[in-house]
């Protein structure tokens, strides 16, 4: 049984989600897209009609805060007392316990038939 | 120097910011939280959605994208079959059956789960001539790499080769294998950043999906081009029955099951998950954003071949070898024609971004490979562990050094490596056969194991050589096609003739690699049934199934 207390083995893996560097890149890079869009030629000739610097720029900022927000609700969590690999090449061995906790365990059922 | 592309100054900003950041997850992961980070990557401990999208990401390199954008303006829809027969069936089959073996085992590599199941020749043989076709593939990479550098930004071939030669090898030995993984998703949602707009603004420039459909049929290639089957022209088999036939077993057996399920770059990333569920999810995952990609790469292709004027002029002409243009620059061209300045460096990014970490995935199971199942197996056994690492970090060098000189060759001769490239696929066709027979069958023998190998790989490159000076007749992807079916076949009639003459290995040092041998407990999750229905592989293997027969019904 994996001890879920927060102060001993568990961790955040804090800034270092991939998340975060998603929403950094998407994010950068869609407001550089904005000030284009503001600054540069939008070229309606070329995109048959379409501020493609604009929209492009509003959708990246948008997903950037989508995947910002979705790290912060939901972090990763290190579980740290678990040792990283089990013994090997042992027969039957059960599989060793989840370390990363995400939104892909099932959530208030951790305790059951364990 | 004439560019196909006018790239403004501001161009760079975006290629500034990721570079910047992918270098910046490398410092990261090495200065502040390096126990965790090793822990978290190595330590078997992804969640499975971030393996997923790795998975993806690790094929999404510059073979992918070019080559499909260039099919796709060559060929039109028929080039779907890469994806909806060519891959998502192989990625379900690795994800719901081999995965437990590979996952179970806890072998490191795919080369380290031959050699437990079938003794240091057959492990030799793989361990071979996979990193000699991870080399010449990074090489490959590298070169195409470079032409697209050229066309976009003017620079000569050798200054791109080694600058980018040099960014790769940073972010490999700076962020260690560790980073890859997160620098892989972060590249696929730049890809997506990039390649969408595109082809929403190409549409947009034709009129929408209806004018473009009466454009395509109103191609060179007419109604061929708008209905994937019988893709007659991709098979190489003017005959429908043939060509659906050799589609589906050729290209959607034999070639793509041996790709997906033994190639180590792919197989490593759901190696990294943290259970045995996640990694069965890996693959499974990975097929959905796996069938949109031809939305973002086939279609631009095709796109570009109904819209640029110089690439509808040389679809027009069939596409003459004496020209300047190539089918591989019809993405760049219609980035050229449809895209503003700021979207357009974007979409360099994008590009740029692929074929790196393509390259990238190349040299770091490259290196793994060399070091832990050539060096530590064969050469020197019983060293530190700094030893191995020092030695990993050189693999590095010395293999990015001799993919700079590989490109330089390719540069000269780029048939030939069309020709290496397509050689290196029939690799895997009897490694396929190797594998699965293995697996299933416990009586299967170590000398069957490298006699299987060995004969059916010769008998590929026979066939390839025969179809090369045209001594038996097929266009398109029809030979390679043929070439890794026979290799399949042979390679299971060498393994079970051989098995008869020789002595198999004791039941109790196959526990884990073969089916029947192996306790229930090892293959599945036992907590598997806990989990709501999207997260088990079982009943999602099945949705991406049926929208895989949705696709083909609506393209069919």
């Amino acid at each position: 049984m994996v001890s879920r207390d927060p102060a001993s083995t568990r961790r955040t893996v804090g800034a270092f989600d991939v998340r975060f560097f998603i929403a950094i890149a998407l994010g950068l890079i869609g407001v550089f897209l904005l000030i284009c869009a503001v600054l540069a030629d939008p070229e309606l000739a070329k995109t048959g009609g379409i501020h493609a610097n604009l929209w492009t720029g509003v959708a990246l900022v948008v997903a950037a805060i989508v995947f910002a927000v979705w790290a912060r609700l939901r972090p990763m969590y290190v579980d740290t007392s678990a040792a990283p690999e089990a013994p090997p090449q042992k027969v039957g061995a059960p599989e060793p316990e989840l370390i990363v906790h995400d939104d892909d365990e099932p959530r208030g059922r951790t305790d059951t038939g364990r | 120097m004439d560019t196909i592309i006018d790239v403004a100054w501001y161009d760079y900003v975006p290629l500034v910011i990721y570079f910047t950041l992918v270098l910046g997850i490398g410092f990261l992961g090495r200065r502040h939280v390096s126990n965790a980070i090793d822990f978290l990557l190595s330590g078997r401990s992804l969640p499975a959605w971030i393996t997923g999208l790795a998975f993806v990401s690790a094929n999404l390199g510059a073979v992918e994208i070019m080559g499909m954008s260039a099919n796709g303006a060559q060929l039109g829809i028929p080039t779907v079959h890469y994806f909806w027969v060519g891959a998502i069936p192989a990625m379900l089959f690795l994800g719901l059956v081999m995965m437990p073996f590979y996952y179970g085992s806890r072998v490191r590599s795919v080369p380290e789960f031959m050699l437990k199941r079938f003794g240091p020749a057959a492990h030799l043989v793989n361990a071979l001539s996979f990193a000699l076709a991870q080399l010449l593939i990074a090489g490959v990479n590298l070169y195409l790499l470079g032409t697209i550098v050229n066309a976009m930004l003017g620079w000569p071939m050798w200054v791109t080769l080694i600058i980018a030669a040099a960014i790769v090898l940073s972010y490999i030995t700076l962020g260690g294998l560790s980073a890859a993984i997160y620098n892989e998703v972060l590249q696929f949602f730049v890809i997506v950043a990039a390649l969408l707009p595109l082809t929403i603004i190409g549409l947009n420039r034709i009129g929408g999906w209806s004018a473009f459909e009466e454009k395509v049929l109103a191609g060179p290639g007419g109604s061929q081009q708008w209905s994937s089957w019988p893709g007659s022209d991709l098979s190489g088999f003017t005959n429908p029955v043939l060509s659906v036939v050799g589609i589906v077993f050729g290209l959607g057996f034999v070639l793509s099951f041996g790709y997906w399920t033994t190639n180590f770059v792919e197989v490593q990333r759901a190696m990294a998950s943290n259970s045995i569920r996640a990694s069965r999810m890996t693959p499974i995952i990975g097929t959905f954003p796996k069938m949109f990609v031809p939305f973002i790469v086939i279609i631009p292709g095709m796109i570009a071949a109904v819209l640029v004027p110089e690439i509808v002029a040389y679809k027009e002409a069939g596409g003459p070898s004496d020209s300047t243009i190539t089918w591989n620059q019809a993405l760049i061209y219609l980035m050229r024609d449809v895209l503003p300045n700021g979207l357009l460096g974007l979409a360099i990014t994008g590009l740029l971004a692929a074929f790196m970490a393509g390259m990238a995935a190349n040299v770091s199971a490259f290196n793994t490979v060399f070091t832990y199942d050539i060096w530590q197996r064969y050469v020197q056994q019983d060293k530190a562990d700094h030893y191995y690492l020092n030695l990993g970090r050189i693999a590095t060098v010395v293999a990015t050094v001799i993919a700079i000189f590989t490109a330089l060759i390719a540069s000269g001769f780029s048939n030939l490596m069309d020709y290496l490239q397509t050689l290196f696929g029939f690799f895997n066709a009897p490694l396929f056969a190797t594998f699965i027979l293995g697996m299933f069958w416990k009586r299967m023998t170590a000398a069957a194991g490298w006699s299987g190998l060995v004969f059916g790989t010769l008998s590929a490159v026979v066939v390839f050589i025969f179809s090369r000076t045209g001594a038996i007749d097929l266009g398109g992807q029809g030979a390679a096609f043929l070439a890794a079916s026979v290799a399949f076949v042979v390679d299971i009639i060498v393994s079970v003739v051989v098995t008869q003459f020789t002595a198999p290995k004791p039941e109790k040092d196959l526990v884990g690699f073969v089916y029947s041998l192996t306790p229930k407990e090892r293959r599945t999750d036992p907590e598997a049934s806990r989990h709501p229905w999207y997260q088990r592989p079982l009943p999602m293997a099945g949705v991406s199934l049926g929208l895989v027969i949705v696709l083909n019904l609506l393209f069919g």
